[in-house]
């Protein structure tokens, strides 16, 4: 009996593995790879010729347009997570901090928005931040404002609009992280005189930081690869790099081009993010341990 | 059941009302042939059913069947399908009919086919004998009234300083709604071989343009929700705000309407062309011509006299607007695509 | 020692002099009360041990202390100063909590350091005391490990230093020992109080393990659905258990119910008849197991005859459930090799009379 169920157990976890290894590597990798090949296609009109060429990447290189897009997608994409950060984590750590049963309901509200499609969500936001919105009428009904203002079509209004549609992975992934801390250690920083706030920059935070780089991650790769978002609230004004890429592919037709552009986004996001990471995890580590003897 | 009920009725109604041998064979000319069309979807195909296929049907039995979709996408559905096409009929603007005409898959009609051609204004076919014409819509300049007191008069007039802030135009990424660059181009000077003057007036008009409309209801809105004062729209579809209480004014360039004409066309080897020319008859008959501008107010292409109220309306309504219908060499407006996407690109997301 | 004999002339005398009072202390829950009507007051230098059945209440009143609760009613003094509904931080306590509560992510030298930099001492105060911590639970070697490096005996000792550090006023242990093995945590229990005693804190003490109550104590409050039934040092607690509910709680005892006759003899329901001297009246007697001998003869107190109903080897003593005239008690005694009784065997023992205690039957 004893060995049988020993094992099966050493047998499972590769067949349990293989149906997600199987669909990752047929609908993931194989068009990812024959995305990576495209981009090394000289012409610019769908994938029709052969050879090799680095034309498509040094056209994104030459041109300082496509390189300050990139810079602004990312400076988006921080400033989207970090937002994010900012307003998710105490959601996520008091949710964390409720009983289960009451976290239960809570936590559906607060990844309602996520089953919501994205089109309505952005013309909603359209509703609310026009020049004759929700939040215009309100001001100057207040009198706070003399005329209406322009909010939509501006960054601003796009990262709000990113940061609503993704602070729920934020909430989500601290509140995972934060239900592993055990509220004991709270109690024993506040027995050896750690005030609320020093709890939770030294205890907290610290011992956090694995949801913390999870939440920042998922929603700046989100941010940065979003493009539906920028195109009808940012007026497609605002540049990001996600509708370019976008337009070249749907509009122009011009693969290769397009696949230049976002195996660029993809090995800089994983760059940018893999920097980020090293360096949050060593600044917030570093506030729970300023002291060593 | 419906179909034969309807043929008792047809054919006693016209043994009363006509000559009954004539009607008789009338009747029985393409009574069984269903012929496919393309569709535009909502309003447009419901007035063509209305004024073209509903009457047709009554007259010699021939039923039309719109199939609403994409046009891009029943584009790539016909050249893939090019054995067993899915449509006999198909309609396009004049950018897809370039692609038609490059797939060699449509017929040539003319006026020995379908006697109506001979109505078609003069400058409006611009494919030789290949399509038919029967609708066109312009990209002009237009303005609120309510706010922008100073009228604009041509296309350049985007970059005036009293719009700072509150202009929309179409996206570049459209090869119909982004004619406007060619209006801007040839005001100031270039064409469609130099569009560097148009890109100069979107660099000065850049902080007029709060947006790049992705679509022509997403445009609409903007107006509609007062979000844009001016820019660049369908002529039609500033009629529609109109009706809606918006005042937008519909601004008519003194030198030229930068238009995309829709066709109809007969796909290659489609097995009833007499069915089909019978279509296209009726559809350049008064009854079918006022069809497409009593719904949407989009212009037409014939020498259809125009109801008073109809005409008020209409950008292309006498001799004298039509003479401002400008030539474009669709080949090269689609092979510059890319760069004018890159170009405006660069000038407005910076 | 030195606490038992000056207790009751400090408590008289000296109030100012304690370090922590609690005064008719209670905490409801909604309608459950946790606890009702503590009071207590610790000199300098005292442990004082709160022992109960889980769920008496004796958690709530140390965190109470701590200020992780706060009272429905009733005041908690530190140093004379009212701490009642001060936070935690603002506290002059240290706590070892059952878990340890060591942070994860820091070293011990941190752990330790922690509440002395919260305390804003300078840094290389701190690094004395920190060393000074660690030679004083004798790991001065493990500085810079991490806490999920240590064994469960080395975590409690860095909780203890840790707690310590800060020269607190009052130390306060939660169930210390419960996540260590026996062996471990008699050596722990030992090491402990003397590490208390060399640095003169005030502890207070919670566990349900009477043991360690008896052996760490100098006085123990003996806890029961959120009442206090006694508070006593260890000596006081087992031979003059004040309810039977102490009685039986602390060490191994048998109660029989009955009555005291005028001529001072104890009869039980059973029939059972002990002679004495004991006031009149119905009561329960407390009977140790070492007041039952074996005995063929009852020199030393009544001779009876006794069958065997239960008979359980402890390694070195065998506990003996007996039958004696329809009464059960309880015996410990020591039996040659291979001679233990079994259930059905008959014995004579005798019952010393003389420790015996009458409690009055008002209690339940």
């Amino acid at each position: 009996m004893k060995h049988s169920v020993l094992s099966r157990r050493i047998v499972n976890p590769a067949l349990l593995l293989a149906p997600m290894v199987l669909l990752l590597a047929g609908f993931l990798v194989v068009p990812v790879l024959g995305l990576l090949r495209s981009s090394f296609l000289p012409g610019s009109h769908l994938l029709e010729g052969g050879g090799f060429s680095l034309q498509q990447y040094i056209r994104f290189f030459s041109d300082s347009y496509y390189s300050s897009v990139l810079l602004e997608t990312f400076i988006d994409g921080f400033a989207v997570s970090l937002i994010c950060l900012l307003v998710g984590f105490p959601v996520g750590y008091s949710l964390a901090r409720l009983p289960p049963l009451e976290r239960r309901w809570r936590t559906i509200i607060a990844i309602m928005p996520l089953t919501l499609s994205l089109v309505v969500i952005v013309f909603g936001w359209l509703i609310v931040l026009g020049r004759n919105g929700v939040v215009n009428s309100l001001f100057i009904s207040l009198g706070i404002f003399s005329s209406p203002k322009q909010f939509l079509f501006t960054r601003p209004a796009v990262l709000l609009v990113l940061v609503q549609q993704f602070v729920p992975f934020m909430i989500l992934s601290v509140m995972s992280v934060v239900t592993q801390i055990h509220p004991v250690l709270e109690q024993a920083a506040a027995n050896l005189r750690a005030n609320r706030f020093t709890t939770f920059r030294r205890i907290i935070i610290p011992l956090a930081v694995p949801g913390i780089l999870v939440g920042f991650n998922l929603v700046f790769v989100l941010s940065i690869s979003a493009f539906v978002t920028p195109r009808l609230v940012g007026g497609a004004r605002i540049a990001m790099l996600g509708s370019l890429i976008y337009e070249r592919i749907m509009s122009e037709l011009n693969w290769p081009s397009g696949a230049a552009m976002a195996f660029v986004l993809f090995v800089s996001g994983f760059g940018f993010t893999a920097a980020i990471n090293a360096l949050i995890a060593s600044r917030l580590i570093a506030g729970g341990k300023r002291y060593a003897v | 059941m419906k179909r034969r009920e309807f043929l008792k009725v047809a054919t006693v109604a016209a043994a009363g009302v006509l000559a009954a041998p004539y009607v008789q064979a009338q009747s029985k000319k393409f009574s069984g042939i269903t012929l496919r069309v393309n569709g535009f979807g909502g309003l447009y195909d419901e007035a063509l059913r209305k004024a073209v296929a509903a009457p047709l049907e009554d007259k010699c039995g021939l039923r039309i069947q719109f199939i609403a979709g994409a046009t891009s996408t029943d584009l790539v559905k016909l050249i893939a399908n090019r054995d067993n096409p899915p449509f006999d009929m198909f309609m396009a603007d004049s950018p897809y009919m370039v692609e038609l005409l490059k797939a060699g898959m449509i017929q040539e009609v003319g006026a020995s086919d379908v006697r109506n051609v001979q109505r078609i204004l003069p400058g409006f076919r611009e494919f030789g004998d290949y399509g038919v014409p029967f609708s066109v819509a312009a990209v002009v300049p237009v303005y609120n009234s309510k706010y922008i007191k100073q009228p604009l008069a041509s296309y350049s007039d985007i970059a005036r300083a009293d719009l700072a802030g509150r202009a929309v135009i179409p996206a570049p990424t459209f090869d119909t709604s982004s004619l406007y660059l060619l209006g801007l181009a040839e005001e100031n000077g270039g064409s469609i071989t130099d569009m560097a003057p148009a890109y100069k007036v979107m660099a000065a008009a850049k902080p007029n343009i709060v947006a790049l409309a992705q679509a022509t209801v997403a445009e609409l809105q903007m107006f509609q929700n007062e979000e844009a004062y001016a820019g660049f729209f369908w002529d039609g579809r500033a009629h529609e705000l109109r009706t809606k209480g918006i005042p937008i004014v519909t601004v008519v360039p003194p030198q030229g309407v930068y238009s995309i004409t829709t066709y109809i066309n007969l796909i290659k080897g489609m097995k009833y062309p007499e069915a089909a020319h019978a279509y296209v008859e009726q559809l350049l008959s008064d009854q079918g011509m006022l069809a497409l501008p009593q719904a949407l107010r989009e212009s037409v292409t014939t020498d259809v006299d125009l109801p008073e109220e109809l005409r008020r309306d209409l950008l292309f309504n006498s001799p004298q607007r039509n003479a401002l219908k400008k030539k474009i060499d669709w080949q090269v407006w689609i092979t510059d695509r890319s760069a004018r996407i890159e170009q405006v690109n660069k000038i407005i997301r910076s | 020692m030195r606490a038992l004999s000056k207790e009751h002339e400090s408590a008289m005398h000296r109030a100012e002099d304690y370090v922590v009072e609690l005064r008719s202390v209670s905490k409801q829950y909604g309608e459950t009360v946790a606890v009702a009507n503590v009071s207590l007051s610790a000199r300098r230098g005292e442990l004082v041990c709160f022992l109960g059945p889980s769920g008496c209440g004796k958690t709530t009143t140390l965190r109470m202390v701590a200020g992780f609760v706060e009272p429905t009613s009733g005041m908690v003094s530190i140093n004379n100063i009212d701490m009642t509904h001060q936070p935690p931080y603002r506290r002059d306590t240290g706590m070892v909590f059952q878990s340890y509560a060591l942070f994860p992510h820091m070293t011990v030298a941190e752990n330790i350091a922690f509440g002395l930099e919260n305390l804003k001492w300078p840094r290389h105060k701190r690094e004395q005391r920190v060393e000074e911590m660690l030679r004083l639970v004798e790991l001065p070697h493990l500085a810079q490990r991490l806490p999920g490096q240590l064994s469960g005996g080395q975590q409690q000792r860095i909780a203890l230093a840790r707690a310590l550090a800060m020269r607190p006023a009052v130390l306060l242990l939660d169930e210390p020992f419960s996540n260590l093995d026996a062996q471990l945590r008699i050596r722990m229990r030992e090491e402990l109080r003397e590490v208390i005693r060399s640095v003169d804190v005030t502890t207070l003490f919670v566990t349900h393990d009477q043991e360690e109550a008896l052996t760490m104590s100098d006085r123990i409050v003996v806890m029961n659905a959120g009442q206090v039934e006694q508070l006593g040092t260890p000596g006081e607690i087992y031979e003059a258990p004040a309810t039977s509910f102490v009685a039986q709680f602390i060490g191994w005892c048998s109660l029989l119910r009955g009555t005291v006759g005028p001529d001072g003899a104890f009869t039980s329901t059973a029939g059972l008849r002990l002679v004495g001297n004991w006031s009149a009246g119905p009561g329960t007697a407390v009977i140790r197991p070492e007041q039952i001998k074996l005995s063929t003869d009852g020199a030393a107190g009544v001779y009876l005859q006794a069958r065997v109903l239960q008979s359980n080897y402890y390694g070195g003593a065998t506990r003996i459930v007996l039958d004696v005239n329809g009464e059960q008690l309880t015996m410990q005694e020591r039996f040659p090799f291979g001679r233990h009784p079994k259930p059905g065997d008959l014995l004579g023992v005798t019952i010393n009379t003389n420790e015996i205690r009458i409690l009055p039957t008002n209690d339940s």
